[in-house]
């Protein structure tokens, strides 16, 4: 049974290495994490069924996925520019695979700027088109329902020219720091690493819990219990993206929790140390330097990222006890 | 009106404190506005850029590299290699946090939703008596922006249940029926390459000139593998003005218990209407 009900020990190993924690974790630590991920993502399913529902739809569309994740906005904006990038690389596939379709499709264009008439670009040649095609893909963006800007009945007209010079808003800024952070901290990790442990590290990145495996992650986390109709692609995608996010955070949060932990008892260790450890012999256990996340460490982990928000708090003036919420996203 | 009177006399002598120049009278208020407005362009102005002046030059620099890229027609890796790693922008990340000095003397010329008065007799019936009228305001906006966070979390569910890119979608793409399900965003992108089709694409795009015209354009090229999904998100939306317009008026958007239920859900309060109700 046990051995079923596990299947994601080694992605997940990969994902803790890639987010700093030692190369061989403990495996009830594994266990444990992939419980946590599968209960986040059965939340997402039955939350997202449920917009999903209200709106008349039965299936769910990434936008459901979006939306319980919209106050986090850098990370709806990394899934944003991860979506767009999935785009591109599809389309490029496409246009490799057919290079028959292209000739049609730029007969098609012709006539289509044709009729467009004087309203049209008036530059019917193709590889211009071509050009513009690939840079509107990467520009293309989700649009979300709940932006601003649809809460106006009459829409600016989209000048392509401006979107070029994107203004910079307070999304981006979001994202913009939080890359940064991001960056700095792979920095940090890889930098004293040979080149083959880059490699390694580098590999470890790719492990998804559903890039390829679409078939494993319907069956691991029942999905075909949760909803009745089969998702789209691009949310067992985002999905994808969002549990790699989740074992991340929660590997992150964790080592905190380890390195809080080693300052408050640091002392007595080394006191110990000292005593003991003025010669090393062969048969010593190993030094309590690097030891891998216990999961103590996770369980404490998932209760900091559970704690309800400030905010949110003030419902209650402030008084405590115990708010009925549901389980955050990490 | 004995609550009153202190209050106005409050905000005229912090009003003089505040700003030396400021004339009495009438035309005090309007003057007080648009202190205000430049107040917050300053802000926005001294925010603090993390080097801001060298990441500028670099960037400077990068623009200069690209435009001779692109004029050469070479690609930009042999440059990036050769010459120089080419750092992003950094854009305004942090904005000066304001003191509460700042914000309290802000007060002065704010006022929130909350009348005055109304605060005034919610803190005397809770047993805070104070004469500070900003403290009292700073309350008051603390208590409206609570309020407007509710509910704009219920806006955002009452978006998500209609659901309005699809529907601009929709109506743009093929405006004579209306009974395609909804396509989501997502797929039209990913179907961009469909074709205008028919009457609909091409009107829209002759009524709005070569602004809307132009992307039509460039995603008109159809290998018709999406159907009647076609045209890019933006586009779409540009041109909603026209033919989305009609179905969006008609409906007017407003707070449903469902909504709100679901909102405050997130804030541990269930106001649910049990389901046997339904």
């Amino acid at each position: 049974m046990s051995q079923d009900k596990y299947r994601y020990r080694i992605e997940i190993q990969q994902m803790m290495f890639v987010s700093g924690e030692t190369e061989d974790p403990v495996p009830d630590t594994l266990s444990l994490i992939e419980d946590i991920v599968r209960e986040q993502v059965i939340e997402i399913v039955l939350q997202s069924s449920k917009t999903a529902l209200a709106r008349g739809s039965k299936s769910i569309s990434p936008e459901d996925v979006i939306f319980l994740i919209r106050h986090d906005r850098a990370k709806v904006n990394r899934l944003r520019t991860y979506l767009s990038w999935k785009d591109v690389r599809k389309n490029a596939k496409d246009q490799e695979e057919g290079n028959l379709g292209t000739g049609n499709e730029l007969l098609e264009d012709a006539t289509t700027n044709a009729n467009n008439g004087p309203g049209g670009t008036g530059k019917s040649a193709s590889q211009n088109d071509i050009d513009n095609k690939m840079k509107n893909f990467r520009k293309s963006k989700i649009r979300l329902p709940w932006e601003l800007q649809f809460m106006f009945y009459e829409q600016p007209m989209e000048n392509p020219l401006a979107d070029e010079q994107d203004a910079v808003d307070d999304d981006e800024k979001e994202a913009t720091i939080a890359s940064l952070k991001r960056l700095k901290t792979n920095d940090d990790r890889t930098k004293y690493m040979t080149k083959e442990e880059y490699v390694h590290w580098s590999e470890c990145r790719q492990a998804s819990f559903t890039f390829r495996k679409a078939k494993r992650f319907r069956e691991w986390c029942g999905l075909s219990q949760l909803t009745d109709q089969r998702p789209q692609d691009d949310v067992i995608d985002i999905l994808g993206f969002l549990t790699f996010e989740m074992v991340c955070s929660i590997t992150e949060e964790a080592l905190r929790v380890k390195a809080l932990e080693e300052e408050n008892l640091g002392d007595e260790i080394k006191i110990t140390n000292k005593k003991k450890r003025n010669r090393h012999y062969l048969f010593d256990p190993p030094d309590n330097s690097s030891y891998p996340i216990t999961p103590g460490h996770i369980e404490e982990a998932w209760r900091r990222l559970q704690s309800v928000s400030f905010e949110k708090r003030c419902i209650k003036n402030f008084k405590g006890g115990r708010l009925r919420s549901r389980a955050r996203l990490i | 009106m004995d609550v009153e009177e202190p209050v106005i006399e409050d905000s005229g002598k912090s009003g003089n404190v505040a700003q030396v120049g400021v004339p009495l009278g009438e035309d005090k208020e309007e003057e007080v506005e648009e202190e205000e407005e430049d107040d917050e362009f300053n802000d926005n102005q001294e925010s603090t850029i993390n080097d801001g002046n060298n990441n500028n030059n670099i960037n400077n620099n990068n623009n200069n590299n690209n435009n001779n890229n692109s004029n050469k027609g070479g690609d930009g890796i042999n440059n990036l290699a050769g010459s120089r790693i080419t750092i992003p922008e950094l854009p305004e990340l942090t904005r000066k946090d304001k003191t509460l000095q700042e914000l309290l003397s802000m007060m002065d010329e704010y006022s929130p939703i909350i009348p005055d008065a109304v605060t005034d007799y919610l803190l005397a019936k809770n047993g805070l008596l104070t004469n500070d009228l900003q403290v009292k305001r700073l309350l008051a906006l603390a208590t409206q922006k609570f309020v407007s966070d509710i509910a704009q979390d219920a806006y955002e569910y009452s978006r998500i249940r209609s659901n309005t890119v699809s529907k601009l979608k929709n109506n743009l793409n093929n405006p004579n029926s209306g009974l395609q399900p909804p396509v989501s965003s997502q797929n039209a992108n990913t179907g961009a390459m469909g074709t205008p089709s028919g009457p609909g694409g091409s009107g829209a795009g002759s009524n709005f000139g070569p602004g809307a015209g132009g992307p039509g354009g460039a995603g008109g090229s159809g290998a018709g593998a999406s159907g009647g999904a076609g045209g890019f998100a933006n586009s779409s939306t540009g041109t909603g003005a026209g033919g989305g317009s009609a179905v969006l008026t008609n409906e007017k958007v407003t707070l449903t218990m469902d909504d709100l239920s679901s909102a405050l859900e997130e804030y541990g309060v269930n106001i649910k209407r049990p389901n046997f109700y339904r």
